[in-house]
């Protein structure tokens, strides 16, 4: 087979320097949209409206997970529990740790009969 | 093989593939410069003259930056452009012939860029693209990565889809059909 090349200088696009140079711009101009709309999706403020979703998600699960954590410590049992916890720790009756427990106050007749009790 | 002698070539079309991406203008026109002429030569295939490949090659380094991200393998870039310049060039002869009630006048299509000198550069222009004109479609783009853009077999291999020895055949029936259109005058010393 013979390897003898056609000269098809003529027909190359990049043989006259200022036509090619053109061509160049020609499409770089065509391109720059693209460019610009691609180097803004790479930014970070870019990267953090494309996890919106994903972050708005989690943070939602976030306020599921402690609601439900907030709901079981609140219950009767948790109370009961937080107040016996209380009194074991600040050495005080379980009445008054209940009071605190329950942030009211109580009547003072309510006082006075602890103390006699005490 | 159809890079542009330029100051500070940059390494891989990977590199700048993904620096293109990511929006580096500097990179894209490294990958225009670097693989236009391949480019080139396959919308030459089908448009059969040089302006009208060269507005097709313009769509289609656009078109292929926006599916940039569609491109699995930055490593064989030129196999992936290329393939993308043959439909856009296939869209835009059959947009041709759909407007085809014109037909464009060949004459009336010559590079303004050209000077008056150039008559001769326009006539063998003139020539070349007829005599391509004979060849089927396949040998065309083979000869053309082969000769204009000096692209190897393996490279032409990867970018038309067909094997080495395939394109080697391709290239020999080419460039026999070819000398018997242009005779000798137009061989490469």
């Amino acid at each position: 087979m013979s390897d003898d090349a056609i000269d098809f200088s003529p027909l190359d696009p990049t043989a006259d320097t200022g036509h090619f140079e053109s061509l160049v711009a020609r499409i770089t101009a065509a391109a720059r949209p693209e460019l610009e709309r691609r180097r803004l999706q790479s930014s970070v403020w870019w990267q953090m409206v494309r996890w919106r979703r994903p972050m708005l998600a989690a943070a939602a699960m976030i306020v599921l997970v402690s609601l439900t954590m907030a709901q079981i410590v609140r219950s009767p049992a948790g109370n009961l529990e937080g107040t016996g916890q209380i009194a074991g720790t600040l050495g005080i009756p379980t009445a008054l740790a209940g009071w605190l427990a329950s942030d009211t106050l109580p009547a003072p007749s309510q006082m006075l009969f602890l103390i006699e009790e005490e | 093989m159809g890079a542009m002698a330029q100051p500070h070539a940059p390494n891989t079309d990977v590199e700048l593939v993904v620096r293109a991406r990511g929006g580096d203008a500097a990179a894209f026109e490294w990958l225009v410069r670097r693989h236009f002429r391949a480019a080139f030569a396959v919308a030459l295939a089908v448009c059969g003259n040089r302006m009208d490949a060269e507005d097709v090659c313009q769509e289609a380094f656009v078109r292929s930056l926006e599916k940039l991200d569609s491109c699995r393998f930055p490593d064989r870039f030129a196999a992936w452009l290329c393939e993308i310049v043959r439909n856009q060039a296939l869209n835009w002869l059959e947009q041709r012939r759909v407007r085809a009630t014109e037909p464009l006048e060949e004459a009336d299509r010559t590079d303004p860029s050209t000077p008056a000198s150039g008559q001769e550069r326009r006539e063998l222009r003139g020539l070349l693209e007829r005599a391509l004109a004979q060849l089927s479609h396949t040998q065309r783009e083979v000869v053309l990565l082969h000769d204009l853009d000096g692209r190897t077999h393996r490279d032409i291999a990867a970018i038309l889809g067909v094997s080495e020895v395939m394109s080697r055949q391709h290239l020999f029936m080419a460039h026999t059909a070819l000398r018997g259109i242009l005779g000798a005058h137009t061989v490469k010393e």
